[in-house]
C-alpha cells in the first residue's frame, strides 16, 4: 500500500482531471505514478514534458531508451519503474521475460547488439549510488561508434530514472498491474 | 510555511540581484559548438538562459539532445516556480539533496541562487548541503529538510512514520508530493550531472563566485 492516498477525482484541479479522464478513456486509468503526482498540478504538467518527449524523440529509438531506463531502474532497485517498463519491452517489442531480466542486469544476450550493450553498461554505472562515470567509460562507448550527442541522449534515461525511481520508492507505489505471480509480480 | 525572522521569504528576496557566472566546470562531454545547433533549439536555449543561468553548463551540454533541455527548463519552471511551497524552501531542499548525493555541481548551482536571492553566505549554503545548522530554520521547515535528506539518501527507506511527522508539522498530501517532486528533480539533475562528470571543483569558491 502506498504511503500516501491517491487523490480522488474530486480532489484534482480541472485541467488535471480532464487529462486523467481523457487518458482513462483512451488507455484505461493513468499509471499510479501519474495518479499520485495528481496532488501537484505543476508536477503533473512537468511529467507530460518529461517522459514521452524524451523517449520518442532524438536519434536513439524508443526500444533502446526503454531498455536503458529499465537497466538504470534495476541498478537503483526501483521495482515499480523496472517492472512496468520491463513489461512494456515484452509486450511492445516481443522480448522474452528472461532476456529482459538478463539485459537489465547488464548481461549480454544474443538479441542485444554489442553497441547497445555498451550503452546499457554505461547507464548502469551512471545509475549506481557510488557510480562515477570516468573518461575511460565514455571512451569505451565511443569505441563502439557512439558519438557525444548519442551518449548525452542515452544518459537522459538515467536522469529519468533518478526522477521517477525517487518518487515511486519514496511513496512506495504498488505495482501498476496486479499479478498472481507472487513476489515476481513486479517483474 | 512560516520562516524564522532570520530567514528571508520569497516575498522579501531581492530578485534584482544578478547571479554571477561561475568558473566553468570540467565535463566529460563538451557542449556542442553553438554554430552547429539548429536555430530553433538555440533560440530555446537563449530564451531560458536568463531564468536558468545557475545551471547553464548543464543546459549547454543538453543542447546535444534538445528534448532533454526542453524537459529540464519545463520541469524547473513548473516544479520550482509554481505550487504551495515557497521558492526559497524549494532551493533549500535542492541544495540539501544535492549535498546528500555528493553532487557538488548542483549544490554550487543552487547555492548560488541562495546566495544571490536569499542572501545566504556560502558557508551557510555548504552547511545546508551537509545537513548542519538546521536549527536556524523554523521547526516545520527543519522537519521537511530532514525528510528530504532521508529520501535523497535512500528513497526506499521512507517510512510511514516519516510521513506522519510531516503531517504533524502541518504538511498535507499536496505539499508532501510537492516536496517529493523537488527531491526527484534534484535527483534528475544530480544523476545527469554526475553521469556527464560535471564537477564544480571547489564548491565553496564556486558558490561565492
Amino acid at each position: 500500500m502506498a504511503l500516501l492516498p491517491y487523490p480522488k477525482m474530486d480532489d484534482l484541479p480541472g485541467d488535471v482531471r480532464r487529462h486523467f479522464e481523457q487518458f482513462a478513456s483512451d488507455h484505461g486509468r493513468p499509471s499510479l505514478l501519474r495518479w499520485m503526482l495528481g496532488w501537484s498540478p505543476a508536477a503533473s504538467e512537468a511529467m507530460e514534458g518529461l517522459y514521452h518527449p524524451i523517449f520518442t524523440s532524438g536519434r536513439l529509438d524508443r526500444r533502446l531508451k526503454e531498455l536503458l531506463f529499465v537497466a538504470a531502474s534495476e541498478q537503483r532497485r526501483c521495482f515499480y519503474c523496472m517492472g512496468g517498463h520491463s513489461r512494456f519491452l515484452v509486450n511492445e517489442y516481443g522480448y522474452a521475460r528472461d532476456d529482459v531480466k538478463r539485459m537489465r542486469r547488464g548481461e549480454a544476450i544474443e538479441d542485444l547488439d554489442p553497441r547497445e550493450h555498451a550503452l546499457v553498461l554505461l547507464t548502469r554505472r551512471a545509475a549506481a549510488d557510488d557510480g562515477e562515470v570516468t573518461a575511460e567509460d565514455i571512451e569505451r562507448v565511443h569505441a563502439h561508434g557512439w558519438d557525444d550527442d548519442s551518449i548525452v541522449e542515452a544518459l537522459s534515461a538515467v536522469a529519468q530514472a533518478f526522477f521517477t525511481n525517487t518518487f515511486a520508492q519514496a511513496t512506495r507505489l504498488e505495482d501498476d498491474i496486479e499479478s498472481s505471480e507472487g513476489l515476481d509480480g513486479y517483474f | 510555511m512560516a520562516h524564522d525572522a532570520a530567514i528571508p521569504t520569497a516575498a522579501s528576496l531581492d530578485t534584482e540581484m544578478p547571479v554571477r557566472r561561475p568558473v566553468p566546470p570540467v565535463a566529460l562531454i563538451p557542449p556542442p559548438d553553438l554554430d552547429q545547433v539548429g536555430r530553433e533549439f538555440r533560440a530555446e536555449y537563449e530564451a531560458g538562459r536568463e531564468r536558468h543561468s545557475h545551471f547553464d553548463e548543464l543546459r549547454m551540454i543538453l543542447l546535444r539532445f534538445p528534448a532533454a533541455l526542453r524537459a529540464a527548463d519545463g520541469m524547473y519552471d513548473l516544479i520550482m516556480e509554481r505550487g504551495l511551497l515557497d521558492r526559497y524552501l524549494k532551493e533549500a531542499i535542492f541544495v540539501t539533496c544535492s549535498g546528500v548525493r555528493g553532487c557538488g555541481y548542483a549544490l554550487a548551482a543552487h547555492g548560488r541562487w541562495l546566495t544571490a536571492h536569499a542572501r545566504m553566505a556560502p558557508s551557510e549554503v555548504e552547511a545546508l548541503g551537509q545537513g548542519a545548522d538546521l536549527a536556524r530554520h523554523s521547526e516545520s521547515d527543519r522537519i521537511l529538510l530532514e525528510f528530504a535528506r532521508k529520501v535523497a539518501a535512500a528513497p526506499y527507506r521512507t517510512l510511514e512514520r516519516d510521513v506522519e511527522a510531516l503531517r504533524t508539522a502541518g504538511f498535507d498530501e499536496r505539499t508532501i508530493v510537492e516536496t517529493l517532486t523537488v527531491v526527484s528533480l534534484s535527483g534528475w539533475m544530480n544523476g545527469y550531472a554526475a553521469a556527464l562528470g560535471l564537477d564544480a571543483g571547489d564548491v565553496s569558491s564556486t558558490i561565492g563566485s
